[in-house]
C-alpha cells in the first residue's frame, strides 16, 4: 500500500477503529516504512499534547452566577405570566370568540351596505347630466330631494303623504319636461288644445289671433279661452303650470327652487281627485309627463296632493 | 480501562438518580449537577470560544438551559451526553451571534491604537515556530488554543470532543448529530491541519 494511503489511515489506526485486515496492513507497512512511522509518532505526540491541555476551571462564584441568572429568568417568566394571564376568573374564551366574530360580521355587513348606498348615490349624481335623466332619477331616488334649496319666503310643504285604502303612500310626483319655444292654447269649454309652433305663433301675432303680452284666461269671442306665450324660461313654465292647475280647479301650495334653479323647479299642488285626470291632460299639453306612480281616482273623495317637477329641455 | 468504564457507569447511575430527583422536585439536586459538571462544561466552552469571559457567560447559559429543559429530559441518552450536546449548541450559537463577532473583530494596523479604553498593541501571530524556541507551558497552550480556534467550526468541535475531552466516537455522534463516517473524516482533516499549524512546536 502506498504511503499516502497509509498516512490517511493513521488517524483511524491510532484511535483503534480500523477493521482487523486494514489494521494488519498498516501495521506491516509501518514496520518497513520509516517516514510513515515518523508520521505516526508525530500524531501520537500531537494527541498527547492536546489531551494534556490544562483543564480550565470555572470561577469560584460560578454556581452563584447561575442562580442569579435563574432568578432573572424566573422574574421574566413571572412578568410574562402577569401580562398575559392577569384575570383570576375563568374567561369563557369560546364565547368571547363567537361574540367577536358576530360583531365583526355585523360591522362588515353595515360597512358593505353603506358602501353600496354611496356607490349608488354617486352613480346617480354623476349620471344625471341631462334634464330628462335628472327628472327620471328624481322620480325614483329620494337622496336628490335633500339637495334642493328652498327659496326664501316660500314655506315648503311637508312631505306630502296621504292615506289610500288605509295605507301610507309616498307623495305623488310628476315630472314635466317642456321644450322651450312652444305655446299652448286651452279651451276651457271643450278642453281642446291647440298647439302652435313658433312660426305659426308669429303668424298669429300678425293676424292678432292671440295676444302675446298676457298670460292667463281672457275672454275671446264669448268663451273663456286660455292662451299662452311661448315658454322660454323656467318662470314661464311655472306660470304655465300654475295656469293649468287653476284651470283644473287645483291649488298651488308652494314652489320650490331646485339646485338647478334655472332649468327646473318643483311645484306642490293640491287638486280635487275628480280633476286629477284633467290636470294630467292639461299638463301633457305643455310637455311630456312622467308619473312616479299611477293612482286610481274613481272612488277617491279626498283631494290629491302632488309635486310637479317642471324642467326645461335644452 | 475496566476501572475507567466502571467509574463512568457509576457516574451515569448517579446522574440518572439526580435527574429523577430533580424531576421529583427535590431541592438542591440541581446544584449538585452544576457542581459536578461546571468545570467540564466550562473547559469545553473555553476551548471552543478561546476566551475566559465568553466561556463563563456561555457556561452559565448552558446551565440555565439545562434547568429549563431538565424536567422534560427522558434519559434516552446519558445525562452527560445530553449536557455536552447543549454545551456545543450554545457555543455554536455564541460564535454565530453578531455581538460575539463584533467583540472579536481583529485590528490589523501596524501602529498601536489609542482609544478611550486605552492603547491596544497589535499582536502578530508567528505561525512558523523555530524548534529552538523555548516556550513555557503557558505559551505553548496559548499557541495550541489559537491553532484550535483557527479551525472551521465543525472540525474544531470534533477535535475538542475527541482529542481534548477524549470522548468515544459513539458519544461524539450523539453530541454533534453527525454519523460516524463524517466524524472520522472531519477528525482526520482537523488533526492534519493542527499538526501543520503546530509544526516545530510538537
Amino acid at each position: 500500500m502506498e504511503c499516502g494511503k497509509i498516512k490517511g489511515l493513521l488517524s483511524d489506526y491510532i484511535d483503534g477503529i480500523l477493521d482487523s485486515e486494514t489494521k494488519e496492513l498498516v501495521k506491516k507497512h509501518l514496520l518497513r516504512c520509516r517516514e510513515c512511522s515518523k508520521e505516526l509518532s508525530s500524531l501520537n505526540k500531537y494527541l498527547k499534547e492536546l489531551s494534556s491541555l490544562q483543564k480550565v476551571k470555572a470561577p469560584e462564584d460560578f454556581l452563584e452566577k447561575v442562580h442569579q441568572r435563574l432568578a432573572r429568568w424566573f422574574e421574566l417568566k413571572r412578568i410574562i405570566r402577569r401580562l398575559f394571564v392577569p384575570a383570576r376568573i375563568k374567561v369563557p374564551w369560546e364565547l368571547v370568540g363567537v361574540m367577536t366574530t358576530v360583531i365583526l360580521i355585523i360591522l362588515l355587513y353595515n360597512a358593505m351596505q353603506t358602501g353600496r348606498k354611496t356607490e349608488e348615490f354617486s352613480l346617480v349624481t354623476s349620471k344625471v347630466e341631462t334634464p330628462q335623466e335628472l327628472l327620471k332619477s328624481e322620480l325614483h331616488e329620494a337622496p336628490l330631494e335633500k339637495e334642493r334649496s328652498i327659496s326664501p319666503g316660500i314655506i315648503p310643504e311637508k312631505e306630502a303623504t296621504f292615506a289610500l285604502r288605509g295605507e301610507k303612500e309616498k307623495p305623488l310626483e310628476i315630472a314635466l319636461l317642456i321644450k322651450p319655444g312652444k305655446i299652448t292654447l286651452y279651451d276651457k269649454g271643450k278642453m281642446e288644445r291647440k298647439s302652435v309652433s313658433m312660426r305659426s305663433l308669429m303668424d298669429a301675432e300678425v293676424s292678432n289671433e292671440v295676444q302675446l303680452n298676457s298670460r292667463g284666461p281672457v275672454e275671446e269671442a264669448g268663451e273663456k279661452k286660455y292662451k299662452a306665450e311661448p315658454i322660454l324660461s323656467i318662470n314661464d313654465a311655472v306660470a304655465e303650470v300654475r295656469n293649468v292647475v287653476a284651470l283644473a280647479g287645483g291649488e298651488v301650495l308652494s314652489v320650490e327652487e331646485d339646485k338647478q334653479a334655472n332649468i327646473s323647479e318643483s311645484i306642490s299642488v293640491k287638486i280635487p281627485a275628480k280633476n286629477y285626470d284633467t290636470l294630467l291632460k292639461h299638463l301633457s299639453q305643455i310637455g311630456n309627463i312622467y308619473q312616479s306612480q299611477v293612482i286610481s281616482t274613481e272612488e277617491r273623495e279626498e283631494p290629491v296632493t302632488l309635486r310637479i317637477r317642471v324642467m326645461l329641455l335644452p | 480501562m475496566n476501572r475507567e468504564i466502571g467509574k463512568e457507569n457509576t457516574s451515569c447511575r448517579e446522574d440518572r438518580e439526580l435527574v429523577e430527583a430533580f424531576q421529583a422536585n427535590r431541592e438542591g439536586v440541581f446544584d449538585k449537577l452544576v457542581l459536578k459538571y461546571k468545570d467540564k462544561v466550562f473547559n469545553l466552552c473555553y476551548r471552543f470560544l478561546g476566551d475566559y469571559e465568553e466561556a463563563n457567560d456561555c457556561a452559565q447559559e448552558v446551565f440555565v438551559k439545562l434547568y429549563r429543559s431538565l424536567k422534560k429530559f427522558q434519559q434516552k441518552s446519558s445525562f452527560s451526553t445530553w449536557l455536552y450536546r447543549i454545551t456545543v449548541n450554545t457555543c455554536k450559537n455564541k460564535l454565530a451571534s453578531s455581538e460575539y463577532r463584533l467583540r472579536k473583530k481583529m485590528v490589523r494596523l501596524d501602529n498601536p491604537i489609542h482609544s478611550e479604553k486605552g492603547t491596544y498593541r497589535i499582536e502578530i501571530e508567528d505561525e512558523t515556530l523555530s524548534p529552538a524556541t523555548q516556550l513555557d507551558r503557558k505559551e505553548k497552550e496559548m499557541l495550541i488554543q489559537n491553532a484550535i480556534g483557527s479551525l472551521p467550526e465543525e472540525q474544531k468541535m470534533v477535535v475538542l470532543l475527541r482529542d481534548v475531552e477524549g470522548f468515544s466516537y459513539e458519544k461524539i455522534t450523539v453530541i454533534t448529530g453527525y454519523n460516524i463516517g463524517t466524524v472520522k473524516s472531519k477528525l482526520a482533516r482537523a488533526r492534519q491541519k493542527l499538526r501543520e499549524k503546530l509544526r516545530g512546536l510538537i
